[in-house]
Formats: structure tokens, sequence, C-alpha cells
């Protein structure tokens, strides 16, 4: 059963921005906007 | 993807900003963006923010599925049949092919409204429920 249900908070992980610096997902919400995470698969 | 570069005026009404999450090299992302959206190098930070997660801890903490079974079945492989008739250039495999993909809504108070996990790479939300959650 997924842990992810909707109206939880979701999860806050730090990525890397194109030029590798550190940037929290919260970052993202924090500034007020919706947010679309688009999981990408390989690039091919 | 390219059906969302089509509304993206649409997701800006309703205040959203796209994040692509990718554990590509950031050289392989900008291409495949730039040929995904034919977005000039200029423009590709205007509508998206494009983060690299190299290591898939966002693919984890959002639960994200995994099948090298389901990765390369009938179904990818038609698909990928139709874009190299398109025109889209085959760049071989660039990371792990059975990392599956998917789509999350988290609005501004930072909870999650809406959470589509792909059974396989052809298995993606229709735009238009991305922006029913959203309304």
């Amino acid at each position: 059963m997924s842990n992810l249900q909707l109206n939880a908070a979701a999860p806050d992980v730090t990525l890397l921005d194109l030029n590798s610096q550190p940037v929290p997902l919260s970052q993202m919400w924090r500034g007020g906007q919706n947010i679309l995470l688009v999981f990408l698969r390989h690039l091919g | 993807m390219a059906q969302l570069c089509q509304h993206l005026p649409e997701f800006e009404v309703l205040n959203t900003r796209i994040v692509l999450i990718s554990f590509g090299r950031p050289d392989q992302a900008r291409v495949w963006l730039e040929e995904t959206c034919w977005l000039a190098p200029v423009e590709i930070n205007a509508p998206f923010t494009l983060l690299l997660d190299p290591e898939r801890r966002a693919y984890r903490a959002y639960e994200l599925e995994y099948s090298l079974l389901r990765s390369w079945g009938l179904k990818v492989w038609r698909r990928y049949a139709q874009l190299l008739f398109k025109g889209r250039m085959w760049r071989g495999i660039q990371g792990d092919s059975g990392q599956l993909g998917g789509d999350i809504i988290v609005d501004s108070t930072g909870r999650i409204r809406l959470a589509f996990r792909s059974h396989d790479p052809t298995d993606r939300p229709d735009v238009q429920s991305l922006l029913a959650a959203l309304r």
C-alpha cells in the first residue's frame, strides 16, 4: 500500500539544478504556486 | 510531454509551475527538452524548471515504480516506432531503462493533490485530467 495519500504532505527531497546547485523541492511550492512534478524516464 | 508543452498557458492560468525531474545528465536533459518541446535553448528555463535527481531520491520518495519487463513491452516498442516515424532521433538508452515515471501535483500548501505512477512508459495521465485536478 502506498504511503503517499492524497492531501498528505508532499515529501521534500533536495535535488540539483542544471548548475549542480542543491534545490529543495519544497522551495517550488513555497513560492505560492501549485507544482506539477513530471518524473521522466531515461532520456533516450 | 509534448502535450504538456501545448497546454502551457492553461497551467499558467491555474498558477502552476511544471517541474521536470530527470536522473539523466544535464546535457542529455537539455537536448531531450529541446527535441520534445521544440524550445530554443534560451527558452528552456522559462516555462519549466528542470531538476536532476541522479540518485533517484525523489523517485523513491514519491514511490515511482520500477520494472524492466513492463518497460520493454510490445506497447513500448510500438510507441518508439511511432516516434521514430515522426522524426524523433533515437539516442540509445541513457540511464536505467527500468525506472518508470509519473506525474504528481503538489498544491501551494505542500499537499499532494494528484499522484499518478506510470505502469509502463506509455502510461501517462492525459493533460485534461491534470488540469481538472488543478481547478
